[in-house]
This record gives structure tokens, sequence and C-alpha cells, in this order.
């Protein structure tokens, strides 16, 4: 089990050789074990596949970027993750400014002012911070130990580990932020305030609320979908493209019981894990 | 987010498999397994439906359905909207922006109160 969250993104001055992305640091240990060992389980090292989704597949593309990992794998599959999406761990790729802000934010709710009074904190009370509510986001720092450059700049240019990829997204990732009845009124409102009066326009334009039933529940779905998972995914997909294979899907499929029950949730975050599980895997996250 | 669509979300395994859902479970994982011992999710075990490669000129994606289907171009005109915020939008502001998103799940009628929507809407 990898560390998440508060115990693997920690970014602060005293430790960056030492926690910074303590998370792909436990994976790296795994695929390490996987090439010293997997022979002996009639396994090749030479021929490793990883794959995850969500936050699994941000973690796929960190170790293609994190240059302590090249070598350790073969091929990789990001599910409903990728490069563009601003990113990291699940979370959001940040500078080390927001790094070094979080990090006082960390000692200052313990009343702490260094490292050695955090280190005498309970490991749980630590890890609560990670909810989502608490201090922000929690998410990779470009730390140039780990992180050399900001990736989305390195798989532009080529600058990430060479290998195939898998890469794709479902048709309705995010669930809409409005309810089914909201008025055009209501649904041009909401995306002026959340995008910004130029962006939220364009949107409302290019997402006619009469291509979606008249239900501001489903266009906000795919604007969302759009927002955070296609759009970056075809920018991921555009640049990787330029160095390496890539294969990219649309998962469109809604499972018949989804589709009896709860037709609105359609092909959501994570629904094709059930089907895409290979037939001899070596290693998954999620 | 909602503590049942949060258990829909990430606890979802299906119990009842149709015809449907095993030909997605068979293509799906036939691809991957391919993908995995050669780097061409086509190579290996046969495959009903070739997916194409994507390339800088051909931005192909392949239709995961129980009738697969090769989709040219993805949401051309949108994703260009996405694309043009994306450049604009600073890490902090799109950070900034989901995270208002979530609220809304977790209250979804806040937004809708503030904008001073109809309170027999909320039935719906």
């Amino acid at each position: 089990m990898d560390r998440t969250a508060t115990m693997a993104c920690w970014y602060g001055p005293r430790l960056v050789a030492f926690l910074v992305l303590i998370l792909i640091q436990d994976q790296r240990n795994a695929l390490i074990w996987v090439r010293d060992n997997i022979v002996q389980f009639g396994g090749d090292p030479s021929s490793v596949t990883i794959f995850g989704e969500s936050a699994g597949a941000y973690c796929v593309n960190d170790h293609m970027t994190m240059p302590g990992s090249y070598g350790l794998f073969h091929a990789a599959i990001m599910e409903s993750g990728t490069n563009e999406g601003q990113g990291f761990l699940g979370t959001f790729l940040f500078d080390q400014a927001y790094g070094n802000a979080q990090y006082n934010d960390v000692l200052a709710t313990f009343n702490c002012t260094d490292l050695a009074c955090l280190r005498a904190i309970p490991g749980e009370d630590i890890i609560a911070l990670g909810a989502i509510d608490q201090l922000g986001y929690w998410g990779a720092i470009v730390d140039g130990v780990e992180l050399p450059a900001d990736p989305r700049d390195m798989v532009r240019t080529g600058d990430f580990y060479h290998v195939p990829i898998i890469l794709g997204t479902n048709s309705d990732e995010v669930p809409g932020f409005l309810r089914p009845g909201a008025t055009q009124a209501q649904y041009t409102a909401s995306l002026v305030d959340l995008f910004g009066p130029q962006h939220g326009m364009a949107l409302v334009e290019v997402y006619p609320l009469s291509d979606y039933e008249d239900n501001a529940f489903l266009a906000t779905q795919a604007i969302m979908t759009d927002d955070v998972f296609t759009c970056p995914t075809r920018r991921s997909a555009r640049y990787f493209s330029q160095y390496i294979d890539v294969y990219a899907y649309w998962f469109s499929y809604v499972h018949s019981a989804v589709n009896l029950v709860v037709p609105f949730f359609g092909a959501f975050h994570a629904s094709e894990l059930p089907y895409g599980k290979p037939k001899k895997l070596v290693l998954e996250t999620t | 987010m909602n503590p049942v669509l949060n258990y829909a979300v990430f606890n979802f395994e299906p119990i009842l498999f149709t015809t449907g859902d095993h030909t997605m479970a068979e293509t799906t994982s036939t691809y991957w397994t391919n993908f995995a011992r050669t780097g061409n999710p086509n190579s290996g075990l046969p495959v009903g439906y070739t997916w194409p490669q994507f390339t800088p000129s051909s931005q192909l994606y392949l239709d995961q359905n129980v009738a697969p289907a090769i989709i040219s171009s993805m949401k051309p005109v949108q994703c260009d909207v996405h694309d043009e915020i994306d450049a604009a939008s600073t890490a902090t502001e799109v950070a900034e922006r989901r995270k208002r998103v979530e609220a809304f799940w977790n209250a979804p009628n806040d937004l809708l109160d503030r904008l001073g929507a109809d309170k027999s809407a909320k039935a719906q």
C-alpha cells in the first residue's frame, strides 16, 4: 500500500530529499522488487507494464517524468488521468512557493516552528490533514530532485521516459453540478460565475442546453467531464504521440445495471475498471 | 462528495453481468493484455476490431463499446474552448475551480440558491 496525501506530498525546506513524493518512491520500491524477484514467479523483468486509473493514472504519468523510475517498466496505461490535466497524485501540480506555504500551514496547525516539533505529532493527526478541505489541495511539487521540471513542459519537449502508452477517458466522468430543471439563465450565470465572463459565455455557446435535452445536469456533466478529463487527454495524446506509440480510447459503454437504475450516471469515473483488468498483470495502482 | 455517490463511484463492481458486459470484459481485457505483452493492443490474442494508433496527423480514438468504432476527432469545438481556458488559467485557479465544483456536489442546491433559483425546482 502506498502512502497518499499528507504523508506523500509534503514539501518543505528541510523535507526535500526525504518526504517529497514518498508515494512515488513507495511505488518505485515495488517496481524494483518486481525487477529483482519476478523471475522467481515466472515473470519477465524486461516486460513490465504499469497501469493506473484516476490518481493511479497520474502516478503512472509521474513515473514517466521522474528519472528515478526510468527503466523499471516498459509500457504504461493511464485510465482517466493524464499529463495535461494539471493533476498529479490525484490532485494538482504546484510550484515550490505553494509547497512552502503549505508546509508552513502544517507547522502552524500544530503550533510548531520546526520539523523536530512536527515529528512528535501522532501520524494519524497529520494524515487527517490530507482531507480535501484541510489546508487546500495536496499535490506534487516540482522539487528539482524527483521531478526535474514541470512535467507538462517535459512531455511537450520529449524529455520523458519513452515507452508505448494507452490512455483514455470515460464519456461521463464528472457528475453535473446543476439540477436538471435549472433554467437557461441559471445555466449561463453558473458558468460565468465559475469560468469568468469570457470563457463562461464561450462554454454556453459550444454546450447549448438544447444539445442536452434542456437538462442542466447533463450539460454541466459534459462540461466538467471535458474540462477535467476529455480535453486534457486530447492535449496529452497530441504531445505524447510526437515521441512514442499512443493508443487512445473513449469508453462510452454504460453497464447494464447502471443503465437500468441510474442511466444519468452514464459511463462514470472508474466504471471501466471491471472490464479492463488485464489477463496477466504485474502492477496495478488506483 | 455525496457518500452515496462516493460509494457508487469508488466501490463499483458489477454483480449482474449481461451479454454486453461480458463482451466488454472480453474485448477490453484482450486489448490490455496484448498491449502489456507486445506494446500494441492489436498484437497477440485475436481482436475483433483493430484499434488504430493515435498519431499527430491522424488523431484517432477507439470508442470502447459493445460495437466499437473509430472517433476521428475528439469534441473538436468544445475542446478548443477548454484548451483556451487551460492556457489562460494558473494551476491554482484550476484547482480552485474544481474545488468549487466539488462543493456543489456536497450541497448541490447552494449554487442555484445563490443564483435565485426557484425553490419548487428542487424536487427535480
